[in-house]
This record gives C-alpha cells, sequence and structure tokens, in this order.
C-alpha cells in the first residue's frame, strides 16, 4: 500500500530509542524527512547517526536531532523552528515522550504526578500550540498522540499514569475537533507492553519487589493479553504510519488500541 | 508499506457493492485472491468482473445454512480463507414507533447473527490453517446513539459486544478479530437513504448549536468506500499482528467518546 508520505517533513518527539525510534524508522522507510528530540544529547546523537544510515540506505536520510525537553516551552518553540527552518514544513507530529510512572494513591507525591502530567499533558500541547499554526497555514496536518492504555485501565498502583493518559484522551479528542475543518487529523493510538527500555525497566522492578524471577516476572505482562505476548516498537510503528497517512484521510479523533486485546472496553 | 497479503485469500460479504466492493478491489490489488459474496446473483457478477481474479458466491448471511454453504463453497475453490471482511446489511432508519418489530429482527440477523454464523463457519478452517483475521464493519450507530437510527444503534452495538468476546476467544489460536467503524462514507446505501440526521444540539456547547458544527462530521465532509478499505487492508495486514479487539473509527470525527 502506498502511504503517500514521500517528502513529507515529520516531528516525533522521544525518539532516541523505544516506539519513537521506531516509528521515525518506519517514517524514513517511507520516505519523511524527519526531525526527533529528547532529552539526554547523546543518545540523541547516536540515535540520529543509527537513523541516517538504515540497513539498506546507502544515501544519507534526511534527519537532525535537536536536544528538547518537551516540559520546557522555550526549548519546545526552539525545536519546532529549527524543523520547519530546516526542512521549509511540518505535515506530522507524533508526540511520544514521556514514561510511563508507577505508584499508588499512597505512594505518590505531589512532585511524582506533576512530573507525569507535565512529560505527557503539558508536553503534548506545547508541541501541538507550536506546530499548528504552521500545519493551518498548510491546510493540511497529521498528529498522532502515543498514549497507552493506563487511560482506560487506570489501576491502583497507576495512579499517575492513569490520570495523566486520561487526560492526553480528552485533550486528542478536544483538539481533534477543533482543529478538523482546517485538515489537520489528530488521532491517538494506545500501545500496551511494548518491549522497550520501558518495559524492561517494569520486569526489574517486579522483580526486585516481588522478589520473583525473570521468568514470572516477563509472565505476568505477557499474559495480561489473550494473544499472550507482548508488543513491539515496529508493530507500533506501522499502525502510527498508517494513521499519519493519506490512506487514513477520513480518520480524525479515534484513539486505536495496539494491545494484543489487553483492554476491557466493548467500544475500544 | 508492504502488507505481505500476496496470495491470502479473502471472503467479504456484501462485496458487491460500496464498501464491500471497495475492500474486495483494494485487497485484490494488494495480492489476494476475492471472494465476494452478496444475494443479487447480477450484481455480484458484474462487480467480480470487475476485480481480477474475484470470484462471486450468492448467499444471503441471514440464512445459516446458505452461510455454511459459501463458506464451503469458498474453501473448494480457493483451499483456504485467511481474511473474512464481515461487512454485509444495511441501516435501518426510523424512532421506535416507526420500526416493526419483524424489522427490527431481520436487520438483527444480517447484522449480529450473520458475523456470528460466519464466525462459527470459518473459525474450524483457520484453526487448521494457525491462524487468520476477522474483520466486522460495524456502522457508528453503535457509539452515537440516536433516536431515528434505533435499530441500528442496537444491532451495531452488539457487534461490538461479539467483536471483543470473540476477540478474546480465538486470539490463542492466532485468529485476530477487530472491527473497523465507518460513517458518513457515500455509497449506493447512503445515497438511497438522502438526507441523514445529525445532531446539533444535544451534547453540543451554545457556540457550536449556533454555528451548526455538528451538521457535518468534524472534518466537514464525507468520506469514500476506499477510506474504509484502507483502514480494513491495514487491519489485515501482517503490519497489523498486535492488534486485537480493536477499533479504527473511519468516520471523519463523528464519535463522540473519548476511550
Ligand atoms: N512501552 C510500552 O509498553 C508503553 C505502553 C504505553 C504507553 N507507552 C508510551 O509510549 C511512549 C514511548 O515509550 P517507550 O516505551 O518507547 O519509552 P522509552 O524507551 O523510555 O523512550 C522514551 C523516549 O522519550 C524521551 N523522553 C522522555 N521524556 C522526555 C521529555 N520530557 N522530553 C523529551 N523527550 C523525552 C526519552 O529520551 P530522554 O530520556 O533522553 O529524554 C526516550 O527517547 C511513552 O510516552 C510511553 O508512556 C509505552
Ligand atoms: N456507507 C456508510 O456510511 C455506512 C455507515 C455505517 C455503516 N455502514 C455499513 O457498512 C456496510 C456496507 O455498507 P454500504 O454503504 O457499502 O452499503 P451498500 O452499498 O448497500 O452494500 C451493501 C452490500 O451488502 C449486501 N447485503 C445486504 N444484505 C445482505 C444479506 N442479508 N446477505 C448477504 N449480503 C447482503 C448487498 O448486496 P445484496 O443486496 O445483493 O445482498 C451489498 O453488496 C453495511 O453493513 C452498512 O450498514 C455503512
Amino acid at each position: 500500500m502506498d502511504l503517500g508520505l514521500r517528502g513529507k517533513v515529520a516531528l516525533i518527539t522521544g525518539a532516541s530509542r523505544g516506539i519513537g525510534k521506531a516509528v521515525a524508522q518506519t517514517l524514513i522507510n517511507e520516505g519523511c524527512r524527519v526531525a526527533i528530540c529528547a532529552r539526554d544529547a547523546e543518545r540523541l546523537r547516536a540515535a540520529v547517526s543509527d537513523l541516517s544510515h538504515g540497513a539498506n540506505n546507502s544515501q544519507p536520510n534526511d534527519v537532525i536531532g535537536v536536544p528538547t525537553d518537551v516540559t520546557d516551552e522555550a526549548a519546545v518553540q526552539h525545536f519546532v523552528a529549527t524543523a520547519h527552518k530546516t526542512f521549509g514544513r511540518i505535515d506530522i507530529l507524533v508526540n511520544n515522550a514521556g514514561t510511563h510512572l508507577r505508584g499508588t494513591v499512597d505512594t505518590t507525591t505531589l512532585d511524582i504526578l506533576n512530573r507525569q502530567l507535565r512529560d505527557k499533558v503539558f508536553g503534548f500541547f506545547a508541541m501541538i500550540q507550536a506546530v499548528l499554526p504552521i500545519m493551518r497555514s498548510q491546510k493540511d496536518g497529521r498528529i498522532v498522540n502515543v498514549i497507552g492504555q493506563a487511560a482506560r485501565h487506570p489501576h491502583p498502583d497507576r495512579f499517575p499514569s492513569g490520570v495523566t493518559n486520561a487526560a492526553c484522551m480528552a485533550l486528542t479528542k478536544s483538539v481533534a475537533d477543533a482543529v478538523a475543518r482546517d485538515n489537520i487529523r489528530v488521532n491517538a493510538v494506545c500501545p500496551q507492553y511494548i518491549e522497550s527500555e520501558l518495559l524492561a525497566s517494569l520486569i526489574d522492578k517486579e522483580m526486585r519487589e516481588r522478589n520473583v524471577d525473570r521468568a514470572t516476572a516477563s509472565a505476568g505482562f505477557s499474559r495480561a493479553n489473550p494473544l499472550g505476548r507482548t508488543g513491539t516498537p515496529e508493530e507500533v510503528a506501522d499502525l502510527v504510519s498508517f494513521l499519519v497517512s493519506d490512506s487514513a484521510n477520513f480518520v480524525a479523533g479515534s484513539a486505536v488500541s495496539i494491545d494484543g486485546g489487553y483492554h476491557r472496553y466493548v467500544f475500544g | 508499506m508492504d502488507l505481505g497479503l500476496t496470495n491470502k485469500v479473502a471472503l467479504i460479504t456484501g462485496g458487491s457493492s460500496g464498501i464491500g466492493l471497495a475492500v474486495a478491489a483494494k485487497l485484490a490489488a494488494e495480492g489476494c485472491k476475492v471472494a465476494i459474496a452478496g444475494r443479487n446473483k447480477t450484481k455480484l457478477a458484474v462487480a467480480a468482473a470487475g476485480i481480477p481474479g474475484a470470484k462471486a458466491f450468492s448467499g444471503d448471511v441471514r440464512e445459516p445454512a446458505q452461510v455454511a454453504r459459501l463458506v464451503d463453497d469458498v474453501i473448494a475453490a480457493f483451499g483456504r480463507i485467511d481474511i473474512v471482511v464481515s461487512n454485509a446489511g444495511t441501516h435501518l432508519p426510523g424512532r421506535m414507533e416507526d420500526v416493526e418489530t419483524s424489522a427490527l429482527l431481520r436487520h438483527i440477523e444480517t447484522k449480529v447473527i450473520g458475523a456470528w454464523e460466519l464466525a462459527k463457519c470459518v473459525t474450524p478452517h483457520m484453526r487448521k490453517q494457525g491462524g487468520g483475521r476477522f474483520i466486522v464493519i460495524i456502522g457508528q450507530a453503535g457509539k452515537v446513539p440516536q433516536a431515528n437510527g434505533i435499530a441500528s444503534t442496537i444491532s451495531n452495538a452488539a457487534q461490538h459486544a461479539f467483536v471483543k468476546s470473540l476477540s478474546d476467544d480465538l486470539a490463542k489460536d492466532n485468529i485476530l478479530v477487530n472491527a473497523v467503524c465507518p460513517s458518513r462514507i457515500k455509497s449506493p446505501l447512503t445515497e438511497a437513504l438522502g438526507h441523514l440526521y445529525n445532531e446539533v444540539y444535544y451534547g453540543r456547547s451554545l457556540e457550536q448549536q449556533e454555528s451548526k458544527w455538528g451538521a457535518e462530521v468534524p472534518l466537514g465532509r464525507w468520506g469514500t468506500p476506499d477510506d474504509i478499505a484502507n483502514a480494513v487492508a491495514f487491519i489485515a495486514s501482517e503490519r497489523a499482528a498486535f492488534i486485537v479487539g480493536a477499533n479504527i473509527d473511519v468516520d471523519g470525527g463523528h464519535q463522540r467518546m473519548i476511550f
């Protein structure tokens, strides 16, 4: 299927590893020029280098990296302005930067809740505000927010990410309605248990805190969905690439689950 | 994007018109061998003639014996079934007072029991093959309640419960069940229905009420059968192997749920 992405410019936040980096790679494979960001400048540089010389590419790809903390509004402005100046347009934004903080109502501090909200709700919001004038002037734009099933399953030990992800779902629908008639499509993907450093850290945490071996800790994640396995960053990247493509031109305000069947909602 | 669909066998019910026809053409273009089903043989023959390699099978999904025969015939013709797109059906407009109970029953027979019977007949084959995809086209009446579309609202909501429960059951056999949810797609069905009611007051802000924002879906335009076909092709593909029991709304933003 030709996704019609050749020559498009995509910004991906949190793309120095994991899901974000896989999204960048898949969009490059489809012919996009990409600008990525993360906080750790060294790891970001390494990612730009990997992405510039992908396996099948003899020509260096059009990839830039701008060290950015998405919770810092000035840094976000700088990231977007740099990408715009380099490539001349911005067609796609993938809001992915963030993490998943665990904790209950008892163990969560105001500081932890603040951090989780700032990464995802405030970070997503700042990025969207920064790209909207450009997408509006182009009368075309595609935004995908990478949220996560804590929105639908705010378990007791996922208090910070549960409330944050639920807010991101409201953010997605509200913005989608606001900009749809400017031909800007805003959608979300809700992954769960994707093999990244984040998931590895959650498995380590279970081993430490529950004093179980790796197989037991891992099983707690893979048997939580009917497919019986965890997903890969590339699988999420394929869905994101479909949603930002011309093949999804009538998809707006949708939150698509990619979780091996984990979530328990009838209408999800 | 390489969808990995070459030589897969796909059965599309309601494949002789509108959305189903576009799905069949798209899957064929991606390398599938397609079987299309519907009731009207003439319509079916014309549709199949336009799709390279397509075969037509007549049958009414409301009749369990005909569904069983349909699946047998497709297996006999192609040797396997990798993808089923359960799409046959129509929209039943009207308020409770306008809709005859018998019409509601027929509607549920088509949309819910038809898909159920199809799944029952095809699952043993997919199990033997080591997996498959079962995709149900569920109109957004299931998520968008409306007084004058109450019959479709009931049947479509039931389809959602069917998809999610069945996906839990079959995932272990690598049969992935998902839904694609259309609204406001230009097709022979919607052409014939004419004006479709859009809610401009309930759930809208004063600003939205006064600007009649809700008179169209958020994108402000209608979609095409190809929009649905693209989503079905993606969900049916090797690229969507971790998507289970999920929906993709292809509705211009019509439905109002955030979860
Ligand atoms: N993996 C899963 O199963 C899963 C499930 C549900 C949701 N998600 C969501 O998917 C997204 C990606 O997850 P992942 O698993 O790929 O995580 P990951 O491996 O930890 O990668 C996170 C990426 O985001 C960057 N980042 C984090 N905070 C940032 C900030 N404030 N500003 C800029 N960049 C930032 C990180 O780089 P630096 O640390 O250098 O900034 C890194 O590149 C996250 O939003 C996560 O919540 C993941
Ligand atoms: N277009 C939209 O905006 C929209 C919105 C929401 C939902 N949908 C749903 O999407 C599906 C396709 O819609 P469409 O717009 O493409 O409609 P369409 O153009 O009327 O096509 C319907 C197809 O289903 C077949 N069919 C109907 N009843 C059948 C039965 N009992 N057994 C076997 N085949 C049957 C029809 O052929 P025969 O009549 O020859 O059998 C035809 O091929 C329908 O289920 C519809 O409710 C469409």
